[in-house]
């Protein structure tokens, strides 16, 4: 579905106004869900602090409770990110516990970085990477550990094997 | 079957497993995905794993003899037969939707298809073995991502349904025989401590089952933020302990108590040998005296392997798939039929 906004768009938020006592739902792009809460409110910040989502709280998947919005003018009730993949809401989500694709990570990538720390204590992953899928990030890997070891190696003074690893992280970068 | 043998460390663990959960990029996860995407799912992890001649890799994966079994034309009490033999989890009984399994022809390696992910690549042996079973896992995922593109992030790692398996996807787990903890009343202090270390402990079957046998599983918690190898080398690590220390309390108490020991695992082999009609968990009871009398040399003549066969073919589903009973009555008749004839 196209956001009905821009009509460009693929709407992956619902929202759930009220403007002067009447109530309507538009399914919007994220680029426009924030124009409009911008309009709305004077007060930066993203759609969800200023949204009712504190209503999704739970103990586990929740966030900290978000500031009623008690002025008489227009307001947004309810705002619902849907995971443009799936369609799946980080609301559903809450009362499953499940995800329903891949894609929900980055659609609700800030939301779970919080369960994932509870959940194991971090939120980095440091185990296997895809032979295909995660070559840069292999190259990434590999830079860090060398550039661990280059460190040593100068605080050691051994100089000429420093100038050896330089040389391999010169390599990698060249590869790139 | 390969889970009726004597491994390494046999007296304590029967069995381990390694299981990876990887999900293809793009693709909504089972729950969430429709009929035609769910037979994308299966065409697409069928053709990445089996009948492929391409590579190094598929020539090693090749003498594991892959077949893909379509579930949905499994019986259901063929599939809880394997279920209880834990070649697959119970959610692949479940025939609402469908899904796919990719056995090897010894049955050490089973993967599962739309289970909760995409794919669950499971692979099994007898005895304390988890690197082995770690090694064969990562070949396979190795192989079957020569053709997928998986979910992955490079914060979250490989991307699961549920985020509890988030990262490394890993579940390595043990099947271990732990009558010394419980008899010495010493069980739950184990569990208390082991969930502390991370790790989980549960029955045979899962929650509800707690204890049935002595059997329970011991597997990591945590999946994200160690690397493969820290995850094995910290669950072998424990392990040990546990086996080291059940080996301890089992010589204490042979010690301590040892007429009323021997009397009895001497009792429940006579009914075993004897009785007419025999409940799965009289059995499991039963056998679990069994294992621990020939471990402490109380019992001889009776082989660990022999006690491992009984104890799968006296489960429920394996007695209605081999001998069609009708009943729990004619059930525990027959149950009684074959520890008799096993132990002859």
């Amino acid at each position: 579905m196209k956001c009905q906004i821009c009509g460009k768009n693929e709407a992956v938020e619902e929202m759930h106004l009220n403007i002067n006592g009447k109530v309507s739902m538009m399914s919007v792009c994220p680029e426009c869900a924030n124009k409009v809460a911008g309009s709305l409110f004077k007060t930066g910040g993203s759609i969800y602090e200023s949204a009712g989502l504190g209503n999704l709280a739970s103990a586990l998947y929740g966030l900290a409770g978000a500031p009623s919005q008690s002025s008489a003018g227009p307001e947004i009730l309810k705002a619902v990110s849907k995971c443009p993949l799936c369609g799946m809401t980080y609301d559903e989500f809450v009362s499953k516990g499940k995800l329903g694709c891949g894609e929900c990570y980055s659609a609700f990538h800030d939301r779970l970085l919080r369960p994932l720390k509870q959940i194991h204590g971090t939120y980095e992953h440091v185990g296997k990477i895809p032979e295909r899928g995660g070559g840069e990030l292999k190259n990434s890997r590999r830079l860090d550990k060398l550039k661990m070891s280059l460190d040593k190696a100068v605080r050691e003074q051994e100089f000429e094997k420093a100038a050896e690893i330089r040389d391999e992280i010169k390599a990698i970068k060249g590869e790139k | 079957m390969w889970y009726y043998d004597y491994g390494k460390d046999g007296d304590v663990v029967l069995s381990s497993r390694v299981r990876l959960a990887r999900n293809i990029k793009g693709l909504p996860f089972p729950a969430a995905a429709d009929k035609k995407g769910r037979d994308e799912i299966i065409e697409k992890c069928v053709s990445a794993l089996t009948n492929r001649e391409d590579g190094e890799r598929a020539e090693k994966v090749k003498d594991m003899k892959l077949k893909f079994i379509d579930m949905a034309n499994m019986s259901d009490v063929e599939k809880q037969a394997i279920s209880e033999c834990h070649l697959i989890s119970p959610q692949l009984i479940d025939g609402s939707v469908r899904r796919g399994l990719i056995l090897s022809s010894d049955s050490r390696v089973s993967i599962m298809i739309n289970e909760e992910d995409h794919l669950r690549i499971q692979c099994m042996e007898a005895g304390f073995e988890i690197d082995k079973c770690y090694a064969a896992a990562d070949l396979i995922d190795d192989f079957a991502e020569e053709k997928l593109d998986y979910a992955f992030d490079k914060d979250f790692g490989y991307l699961t349904c549920c985020p509890t398996n988030a990262g490394t996807g890993l579940r390595a787990s043990v099947m271990v025989h732990l009558p010394g903890y419980v008899l010495t009343g010493k069980f739950g202090e184990l569990s208390d401590t082991l969930s502390q270390l991370g790790l989980t402990v549960r029955g045979i079957y899962g929650e509800g089952s707690k204890g049935l046998g002595n059997i329970f599983q011991i597997s990591n918690q945590l999946t994200l933020g160690m690397t493969e190898q820290d995850i094995i080398d910290r669950l072998k690590q424990i392990v040990s302990e546990v086996v080291a220390n059940e080996r301890q309390l089992r010589n204490l108490l042979y010690k301590n108590d040892k007429f009323r020991l021997e009397d009895r695992v001497m009792r429940s082999l006579g009914t075993l040998e004897r009785a007419v009609l025999m409940t799965t968990d009289e059995a499991m009871k039963r056998l679990s005296d069994l294992r621990l009398g020939i471990a402490l040399g109380i019992i001889e003549g009776v082989k660990p392997e022999t006690v491992n066969e009984i104890t799968y073919s006296i489960l429920p589903a394996n007695i209605v798939k081999n001998h069609n009973t009708a009943n729990e009555f004619s059930r525990d008749l027959k149950r009684g039929e074959i520890i008799k004839s096993y132990l002859k």
